[in-house]
């Protein structure tokens, strides 16, 4: 054969199969500038010096990880579509007089073709978005630190191989298929027998139980710890359930409505149903796939950008001032914590830094966890208790003033009560030990402060106020005889704003946290003192490099939804040429079809997005939950960024149906 | 009145580019009377299949008109069209045409579905066709389940259903083993003696030699024509062939 043809029989293929090559190149190039842009930062040394890095690069390298493992399976996918499209066309070649290794020989220019064109664009791609996804990341985490033009050799290299890899694992898989298969076989192989879809009750029945169990594990979960703990499952549940959905549950209920007679037989159900039972059999697996995917975008895309503009909400919930003082106090020593003298000395340090103090808010809580009775708690919770638990949290009626500026009188064995727990109880009876602490409730009260966020959101929590720190020591003392070591200690918690700058801050926050026992603060165990300034860093690197990831990986899976989409019309653009024409034939006008055709194409490819909408809402529960993990609690964020998310996605679903549509319009009116 | 009346049809088609005219159908009048069973015939090119498209109204002629029961298909609006074919003309084709979505019953409901029709009124006409065409025990089956001459037994009996004027079939046997093919003819001849008018085109002597006249088409003209009469399908198979034996070799002298 001569020496010229492979390369130019090559290139004729990819030219001429360019309807399926161009969105299968585009993809490639795609898939590697997003890789490189990934190993580029990833692997960046300015982007490792910067405060809160610690934070971006594991972001970066998971994302890298994911991306990696999706490029894989997403191009092999792709190639297999494009194979089985072109079976007909090989084993032509193959029936004309070319040996398979001739074949072999024109699909490896192939490959070697698309491998060039997809990675050197890709890079290309790459090298030049990467500067902007530097600046954008460094604008989402609040970096100012310039960055030159920067090519990354390390990426280049890895982003190479990988793909190189993966179009060469492409070549052996269509080379296998090629030498197992006879021509007569891959003439006839796209229009092998079409089997009426069976029934098929019991993976239906599974669907149902999987699918319902997910959604009621994520409406029915109550606390953040079990949010975690379940989402795996959840999400496993959901995912078996969606292919369930539309392999399955979709034939059972089609079947069930073509058996109604009087339904069936009406001209437009009749085209409908029947053609929708053949659609779903046959696009059940890619519109699973669909769903998942665009699930998936719109949970990390609303998740994560809640987060992010959540973040002066986080910031507030763990940094409430400008410094936020923590004593651990010890209750069993002589030389007692002095609050009054501590005060003085706090107070006397921002004065040195020349700062007025502008807010200084002060409270002392005891919080522990017990386990719940039938209408009491009690201690008896060993490690191995598998019963249930929450946390009870004590504050003094004093604190509860400054909190709420509400004036109670309790005596010793007074409580005010906040929690949901104990339905409008009139006493509480807490069994420590072998006795009990009871008291009495005088009010339940609607709402309660945020007392040091941490205590609050793994564990149900219910708060109640007592007359005064006496008390405190003596449920102290009480839960100390039990737990031990393990018991909680008295807290003091000191939340300061100053009217000085960040450094001043951060300067007053050292200096106190110098302070020494001597300074009022006794022999006390622990002494945490925290400024916002500092940490905010910290935060926006964690929650920008979330987002980052967030918004990066959706691009991908979104850009993997609309190829599968396009695909999808394609390959239903050819089935429906043939049903169109005999339809026309035996008496069905024109419009009539084009309706009906229209009608359950919108019905097939929009079912995806309305089940993973569906996902997403009985998501948005467990979503909260998750979110209070790191410290977001503003539901109306939350909210509008799923709307808008969902919407956001909705709108660029809706514009590549509408551009792909076209292409299998042209098809089934045969003008391509 | 005739049932089926063609005057001097004539098509030109005009390719893409270039402008070429190719004629496909020169001057072809015709009559088919009610009850009839007519077989056109002629080679690759000949026209018959531009004839048949004409007549089935999914082609529209240069010139010359078709009349159905005396009225002018040509005439007939587009968007009535569709209803027209499926009320008064009933196909069948050489591949079939069946969908591989329906069952075979749901295939041979098609057409009436289509017409609006009610869903007993449905299961009472498919019965005693069913039992005629020798399908009943197939009904519930799909098209890739059973042979090809009971596949196209399906489609006769979804031509039957609707009581067509006429019966137009495309070389129906053109894609059948030789036992189906006498099945099927067998199964024209038996409809066509209880008054169902039948026009077949085909290139199979076998087939033509079932129908009551023979048409013969080339270069786009009826060219010859020959009526059985009292002669059986032996006498008619030899006249046929003889005919088409001048048609190939002696036409070519004489033209």
């Amino acid at each position: 054969m001569r020496k010229g043809l492979f390369p130019f029989l090559a290139l004729q293929n990819i030219r001429k199969n360019s309807k399926f090559y161009l969105p299968y190149i585009l993809t490639i190039i795609g898939t590697v500038a997003a890789f490189y842009i990934m190993s580029a930062i990833a692997s960046d040394k300015g982007v490792k010096k910067l405060r809160g890095a610690e934070y971006v690069s594991p972001f970066m390298f998971t994302g890298l990880v994911i991306a990696g493992i999706f490029a894989v399976i997403f191009l092999l996918y792709t190639n297999s579509f494009l194979i089985k499209r072109r079976h007909k066309e090989l084993a032509l070649y193959n029936i004309l007089g070319m040996e398979k290794r001739h074949i072999a020989g024109i699909l490896c220019f192939e490959s070697m073709y698309v491998a060039l064109v997809g990675i050197i664009g890709g890079l290309l791609c790459g090298i030049l978005f990467h500067k902007l996804a530097t600046l954008a990341l460094l604008k989402l985490l609040r970096f100012e630190v310039p960055f030159g033009f920067v090519i990354s050799a390390f990426a280049i290299k890895i982003t190479t191989v990988l793909f190189a890899s993966i179009i060469g694992l492409t070549l052996l898989f269509n080379l296998r298929r090629i030498r197992i298969a006879n021509p007569i076989e891959l003439l006839n192989s796209s229009n092998a027998g079409e089997r009426e879809p069976k029934s098929k009750w019991i993976l239906a029945l599974i669907g149902v139980i999987t699918l319902g169990g997910g959604y009621y594990i994520a409406i029915t979960t109550k606390s953040a710890i079990k949010a975690i703990l379940v989402y795996f499952i959840a999400v496993f549940l959901v995912i078996i359930g969606t292919y369930c959905l539309f392999t399955a549950i979709s034939i059972v209920v089609l079947k069930q409505l073509r058996r109604n007679k009087k339904l069936y037989y009406k001209t437009k159900n009749f085209i409908g149903i029947s053609g929708m039972l053949y659609r779903m059999k046959q696009n059940a697996v890619g519109l699973s796939n669909i769903c998942i995917l665009s699930t998936m975008v719109l949970v990390m895309v609303s998740g994560t950008l809640s987060l992010y503009l959540g973040t002066e909400d986080v910031l507030d919930t763990y940094y409430p001032g400008h410094i936020v003082s923590k004593l651990i106090i010890n209750s069993e020593t002589e030389f007692a914590f002095q609050k009054d003298l501590t005060v003085d000395n706090i107070k006397e340090i921002i004065r040195k830094n020349q700062g007025n103090i502008t807010r200084f808010e002060d409270y002392t809580y005891l919080a522990f966890t017990v386990g719940r009775g039938q209408g009491y708690y009690h201690t008896n919770i060993e490690r191995s208790y598998k019963g249930d638990y929450l946390q009870l949290c004590f504050i003094t009626e004093e604190d509860y003033y400054k909190f709420t500026g509400k004036k109670v009188d309790l005596k010793d064995n007074e409580i005010l009560f906040y929690g949901n727990t104990l339905d409008n109880k009139e006493s509480i009876r807490i069994e420590v030990g072998d006795y009990s602490l009871n008291f009495n409730i005088v009010k339940h009260l609607k709402g309660f402060p945020t007392i040091d966020n941490l205590t609050g959101y793994l564990v149900e929590t219910n708060y109640l106020v007592v007359k005064d720190e006496e008390v405190l020591q003596t449920i102290y003392k009480a839960q100390k005889s039990v737990y031990n070591d393990d018991a909680s200690s008295l807290k003091w918690i000191a939340i300061i704003d100053i009217d000085q700058n960040e450094d001043i801050q951060i300067k007053c926050a050292n200096e106190i946290s110098n302070l020494k026992a001597e300074d009022g603060l006794g022999d006390f165990k622990n002494f945490l003192v925290d400024t916002r300034a500092q940490n905010s860093a910290d935060v926006y690197a964690m929650n920008g490099g979330f987002l980052f990831l967030g918004l990066f990986l959706g691009f991908l899976f979104i850009m993997a939804t609309v190829l599968i989409i396009y695909y999808k019309q394609i390959s239903e653009g050819y089935e429906d040429k043939g049903r169109f024409e005999i339809m026309q034939k035996v008496g069905l006008p024109k419009k009539e079809i084009k309706r009906s055709i229209s009608t359950q194409i919108l019905i097939v490819f929009f079912a995806p997005l309305v089940v993973a909408a569906v996902h997403v809402a009985f998501d948005f529960q467990l979503m909260l939950k998750l979110l209070t993990l790191f410290g977001l609690t503003n539901t109306r964020i939350t909210m509008l960024c799923t709307l808008g998310t969902l919407l956001g996605f909705g709108i660029i679903y809706g514009i590549v149906y509408g551009l792909t549509a076209r292409t299998y319009y042209k098809i089934v009116s045969g003008k391509h | 009145m005739s049932l089926l009346e063609v005057k001097n049809l004539k098509k030109i088609y005009t390719t893409r580019f270039g402008g070429n005219h190719v004629q496909a159908l020169t001057d072809v009048s015709f009559l088919v009377e009610a009850g009839e069973y007519v077989s056109i015939m002629g080679e690759s090119g000949s026209g018959k299949t531009t004839l048949l498209n004409i007549l089935a109204a999914l082609d529209k002629p240069t010139s010359g008109n078709v009349l159905l029961s005396g009225k002018d298909m040509s005439k007939i609006k587009e968007k009535d069209l569709a209803a027209f074919r499926r009320d008064n003309l009933g196909f069948v084709f050489q591949d079939f045409n069946l969908l591989d979505t329906f069952s075979i019953k749901d295939n041979i409901f098609l057409p009436l579905v289509l017409a609006g029709k009610d869903y007993r009124e449905m299961e009472q006409r498919i019965k005693p066709l069913a039992e005629k065409l020798g399908i009943t025990d197939i009904l519930k089956k799909y098209p890739y389940e059973v042979s090809g001459g009971q596949k196209q037994r399906a489609a006769v009996c979804r031509a039957l259903i609707t009581h067509p004027q006429i019966i137009l079939a495309d070389e129906p046997t053109g894609a059948l083993d030789s036992k189906s093919t006498n099945q099927l003819l067998h199964l024209f001849n038996k409809i066509n003696e209880e008054g169902q008018t039948i026009l077949m085109v085909t290139h199979s002597v076998k087939a033509a030699s079932h129908a009551k006249r023979v048409l013969f088409i080339k270069d786009g003209m009826v060219y010859h024509q020959i009526y059985r009469g009292n002669s059986s399908y032996e006498e008619m198979y030899q006249k046929i062939s003889d005919t088409l034996t001048l048609l190939t070799t002696g036409g070519d002298k004489n033209a």
